[in-house]
């Protein structure tokens, strides 16, 4: 069924972390801990729903020439929403993630969407890859959190399982840890797809942040 | 009608948009402000319900005009009071929140914004140290600081002590806290002090019939810019009646050690500096401090002919 391969595709075929590469910034960040993570992937997910099913209803009316401003202003509205939201009613979770709420704004996964798929398709399949590729983040920010919260600090979801028994490597909560995870199992996924994910990875010039000087374009892309 | 397809139409688009967002905002905005207001509330609420467990609620109190206090609440129930008082620490400002019941003793207190380092100064918020105020009075005898953080128990004690004198003034109530005596006081309590010319000091003055009271200024461990005032009292017989430290930018709990009385005491009663002994671990702020009072020393004879010649 065609409305389920939509859905699916932002798990694992193209996921929008380990196989599109999107969302890097606040993957590194948020995946020190197990909860962090899911509590970014669920808030990233409402705003990927609600954004890409608002720029889908306006696709008509938004003109091609100031489309990335509208797209931005429709997608901070969204997260400034969820932001007072959180902070009204789930205040720790707020305190967690703290900078990173705001940041989703940036987040390129959300205008990724917006720009290859909302603005090119109706508000149910808009609506369904919203939900797709919110869920693949979250799975992706799951997969890491688990890695480097177990190695890291010795927890799980903050229960303790070898923290006690010995000295976590603390290296694995910081920058550089994140990037071997990140790294380790983007090369993991590629053997598994026999490095046909990569191959279909497709990003609309406009959305690339070398669209201003590159040449490629004219020759239909990179 | 292209113009208006081209530049027109994008703009009100954008326009219309922008609009439409910015009134979800102010309506997610108005709906949301009292529960953050609310739970903002609380939280601070709670931190004060932990130094002072026996108030059932608070109300702000105005402390303009209090130095150090950043903010106190009185309990609504009278319970007491719990301040949020500064103090300069090794790092930074060191804030302490301080819950001091009725009778005038402290229930807890509570390390809270800080920069000092972690795992020494820092261990100022520990519950080894802290608990160690519980039901001191104004006095806060007894109280010792964390081996290797002076400065930081030093502030740490200090913040405490202005949350004292903030009750005392709320309060309306004595708390006992001896406010420290000036240099001149030190030297020559209840003494007239006339101001005299003296080449070569900072200040002089004519202390009644008891003598004179030279200020003079020298390097201690600070920088050049930054010299010692010493207060030496020369009694009429040429010999040091007392010794006091004035203004200086010494290394606090270290170089101050100099103005305090186990090392000012070996001044008095005399008219040479042979033997005097620096303070250990301030050898700087010693030295500038015997090099200033010597310099007195070196004045007196201008004094007693200028009282003999009168």
């Amino acid at each position: 069924m065609k409305k389920l391969k939509i859905l699916l595709n932002g798990i694992i075929k193209e996921n929008p972390v380990l196989v599109l590469v999107l969302g890097t910034c606040p993957t590194l960040a948020t995946s020190t801990s197990v909860l962090n993570g899911l509590g970014m992937g669920i808030a990233a997910t409402f705003v990927l729903l609600g954004s890409n099913i608002a720029i889908s209803l306006l696709k008509k009316v938004i003109p091609d020439k100031v489309r990335i401003p509208c797209y931005i202003v429709v997608i901070a509205g969204f997260v400034t929403v969820v932001q007072l939201l959180m902070q009204a009613y789930v205040q720790q979770l707020y305190k967690t993630l703290g900078i990173f709420i705001p940041l989703i704004v940036v987040n390129c996964i959300i205008l990724g969407r917006a720009e290859m798929f909302a603005n090119k398709n109706s508000v149910l399949d808009s609506a369904l890859d919203g939900i797709g590729m919110g869920l693949g983040f979250t799975f992706a920010l799951f997969c890491m959190g688990t890695i480097r919260e177990i190695l890291g600090s010795g927890t799980w979801c903050g229960i303790k399982l070898t923290a006690d028994l010995w000295d976590p490597i603390t290296i694995m909560g910081m920058a550089p840890g994140g990037f071997f995870t990140f790294g380790t199992i983007i090369a993991i996924v590629n053997k598994l797809t026999h490095g046909k994910a990569i191959k279909k990875k497709k990003i609309a010039c406009a959305g690339c942040p070398s669209h201003g000087a590159c040449q490629a374009e004219a020759e239909g892309g990179c | 009608m292209n113009f208006v397809k081209e530049s027109v139409i994008p703009a009100v688009v954008l326009t219309a948009i922008c609009v439409v967002i910015s009134a979800a905002l102010a309506l997610t905005y108005n709906t949301t402000k009292p529960i953050i207001d609310l739970a903002a509330q609380r939280e601070a609420d709670a931190a004060r319900a932990e130094v002072l467990s026996t108030a059932d609620g608070f109300e702000k109190v105005d402390t303009s005009g209090m130095e150090g206090v950043v903010e106190a609440y009185k309990a609504t129930n009278g319970a007491g009071y719990v301040f949020t008082t500064s103090a300069k620490g090794y790092g930074g400002p060191l804030n302490v929140m301080t819950g001091i019941k009725s009778d005038g003793t402290i229930e807890k207190v509570k390390l809270m914004d800080n920069s000092e380092t972690p795992g020494l100064g820092s261990r100022t918020g520990e519950e080894e140290y802290t608990s160690q105020y519980a039901n001191k009075d104004a006095s806060l005898d007894g109280v010792t600081a964390i081996s290797g953080a002076t400065i930081s128990s030093t502030a740490f004690k200090q913040a405490v002590t202005t949350a004292f004198q903030a009750f005392g003034q709320l309060a309306g109530v004595d708390v006992g806290i001896e406010e420290p005596k000036s240099p001149e006081e030190q030297i020559f309590p209840e003494t007239e002090l006339t101001e005299i010319t003296l080449e070569g000091a900072v200040r002089a003055y004519q202390a009644e019939d008891k003598g004179w009271l030279i200020v003079t200024k020298a390097q201690g461990y600070s920088d050049a810019d930054h010299p010692m005032e010493v207060y030496t009292g020369i009694g009429p017989d040429g010999k040091i009646v007392g010794v006091a430290l004035g203004a200086n930018d010494e290394t606090a709990g270290v170089g101050t050690q100099v103005g305090e009385e186990a090392y000012t005491s070996q001044y008095v009663g005399r008219d040479n500096l042979d033997g005097i002994t620096a303070v250990s671990g301030a050898t700087e702020s010693s030295n500038g401090f015997k090099k200033a009072v010597q310099a007195a020393l070196d004045l007196v004879p201008a004094l007693q002919t200028v009282s003999e010649g009168a």
